[in-house]
């Protein structure tokens, strides 16, 4: 990021921390469709995706303003946001699974799990599988975030790294490893 | 397939958006939650400015630090002015300049549907900023800042007004303008129902003007976003996703518009009932022969609807709402007389505006009839 650039959203993120409507109003706009994107692909319906958008944006502003809360990255802050609201939303579900299923420990990668199986069930037989964003939802977790930031949303490496908290090389890793497993389910199923 | 046209084609998926609909549903939520932090305390311009001035520092090597406040000595008071003047309202030096940097904002934005989409959220400022002012204790100061504010509303809206008027083409314009519009619309009409007994009739009319023009200007975007084809003009804003969902929203959006025409035409029956001591014969026959015209006019606009004869409703709307306001001045002036009566009853020790109309718009208490 260029040195105006950095200043320029430090000089922002100051109007945050002081309370500033109009400047979180600036920052629903530029980021609501973004999160949206990243939340859809995470979960079932449409609606879910809209309500968990909702959440992350009350979220972040109940954070500044009865937590006092400081926020360093914008970007990588809000993100992390999502990707909570939406364990959050798994891990409610997994409750009500919970109580069905007795042979189930609750966890909500395994609830993740199951809806990847029948995802790749699906496309087994043939339905839904010409499009990406099929295949994309098949992927697993940090497989499918890295595609979606780094295609979708068009980011560079280290601002994917800040959003997963991981170092630079280790996001390429995952790239490379993500993009292929992609490409792999695309061709496979592509007649 | 090769590998570019995969990549293209994993990109396509940015096109994923949520619906219109939903986006201005939810930022009205984010803005009800954002009014709780603003009404219990404003933020705090000087905190702004001193963490900016750190922002500034924390980012320069440690030897420039020095020549960096001298420059920042020159520009801080005018970003401090530049700043603050945001939270100002009429009145208050720094009004002006808030007013000419949006003015600047508008004249720097690209094209015309930007523009209506900026001025509708200036409008929206003002009418904040006319909650504000009510609050204030000067009632003189009020009302003249007040009116300039209404002013500036109205001005506002005729703009929004004639870009839709002009613009032809573009379904997702539309459809943003009237749903912005709509919201807009409910903040002017609350303001107008808070505004009893502190402004004058001069603003309220004005204000009035101003919702009437808002919802007439809201119903023909509406309308335009179900009618027109989706445009290839450059300025416009497109989705391609959601194209059937956002007609099929629009419609019924303009369904709930007809019913809420309907729902107020049933209280004309409970408001005459309300007066029916004081009102003459004439006047009362006068509101009826209105209210049953209304009637036909709702009835015809249903007809209309289901045989998308859109210039019909927009037509009738508009009759609508100014048979509406007429009505409402002959009431209001009823309802201000009995309110009057009650007080003067009561020994005169409390203020008894209870038996005011909701809908009233006029302080007029002399009784006189408007048609």
């Amino acid at each position: 990021m260029n040195p105006l650039r950095k200043f320029k959203e430090k000089i922002f993120i100051a109007r945050l921390h002081a309370k500033d409507t109009h400047a979180y109003t600036e920052v629903y706009n530029t980021y609501m469709e973004r999160i949206y994107r990243f939340i859809y692909f995470k979960v079932d319906t449409k609606h879910d995706a809209q309500d968990l958008t909702s959440e992350v944006f009350l979220r972040t502003w109940r954070y500044i303003t009865e937590k006092n809360g400081k926020i360093e990255n914008l970007n990588a802050f809000l993100y992390q946001v999502a990707r909570n609201t939406v364990s959050d939303f798994f891990r409610k579900m997994s409750h009500t699974t919970q109580a069905i299923k007795d042979d189930t420990d609750g966890k909500t990668d395994e609830i993740i799990d199951t809806r990847q199986q029948e995802i790749f069930q699906r496309i087994d037989i043939g339905r839904d599988i010409e499009t990406v964003e099929n295949i994309l939802r098949s992927l697993k977790g940090e497989y499918r975030e890295v595609i979606i930031l780094k295609y979708i949303e068009q980011m560079d490496d280290g601002e994917i790294a800040k959003i997963m908290e991981r170092s630079k090389e280790a996001v390429r890793v995952l790239t490379h490893r993500a993009l292929k497993k992609t490409r792999e389910q695309f061709f496979t199923t592509k007649p | 397939m090769n590998e570019n046209e995969f990549l293209k084609q994993l990109n396509t998926l940015r096109h994923i958006t949520p619906s219109q609909h939903w986006k201005r549903e939810s930022f009205a939520v984010l803005q009800n939650e954002m009014k709780k932090v603003s009404a219990a305390e404003k933020p705090a311009k000087g905190m702004l400015a001193i963490q900016t001035i750190r922002a500034f520092f924390s980012d320069l090597p440690f030897q420039i630090a020095p020549l960096a406040v001298l420059l920042l000595l020159f520009t801080a008071g005018g970003f401090v002015v530049l700043n603050t003047s945001q939270g100002s309202l009429p009145g208050n030096f720094l009004y002006p300049i808030k007013l000419n940097i949006e003015r600047a904002q508008l004249a720097f934005v690209g094209n015309s549907a930007q523009r209506a989409e900026l001025s509708i959220e200036f409008t929206k400022n003002r009418v904040q900023e006319l909650d504000r002012l009510m609050l204030s204790k000067n009632s003189l100061t009020t009302d003249k800042n007040a009116e300039i504010v209404a002013q500036t509303i109205k001005q506002n809206i005729d703009r929004v007004k004639e870009t839709v008027t002009r613009q032809k083409s573009g379904k997702d314009f539309h459809f943003m303008i009237a749903l912005s519009l709509e919201s807009t619309s409910t903040e002017i009409k609350e303001t107008i129902n808070k505004s009893k007994g502190i402004l004058s009739e001069d603003v309220k009319n004005t204000l009035q003007e101003a919702l009437d023009s808002a919802e007439e200007t809201g119903l023909t975007a509406l309308i335009k976003s179900i009618e027109i084809l989706p445009s290839d003009d450059a300025t416009t804003v497109t989705d391609p996703v959601d194209d059937t969902e956002q007609v099929d929203e629009a419609l019924e959006i303009l369904k709930t518009k007809i019913f809420e025409l309907e729902q107020e035409q049933n209280t004309i029956e409970t408001r005459l009932n309300a007066v029916a001591d004081s009102i003459t014969p004439e006047d009362r026959a006068a509101v009826e022969q209105i209210s049953g015209v209304i009637d036909t006019l709702i009835a015809e606009s249903k007809q209309a609807l289901s045989e998308s004869n859109y210039d019909k409703i927009t037509e009738n709307s508009k009759l609508i709402r100014e048979l509406f306001n007429k009505i409402a001045k002959v009431l209001a002036s009823y309802s201000q007389a009995e309110a009057q009566l009650t007080s003067e009853t009561n020994t005169g020790a409390e203020q008894t505006d209870t038996n005011v109309d909701e809908n009233s718009a006029s302080e007029d208490v002399s009784g006189e009839n408007t048609f």
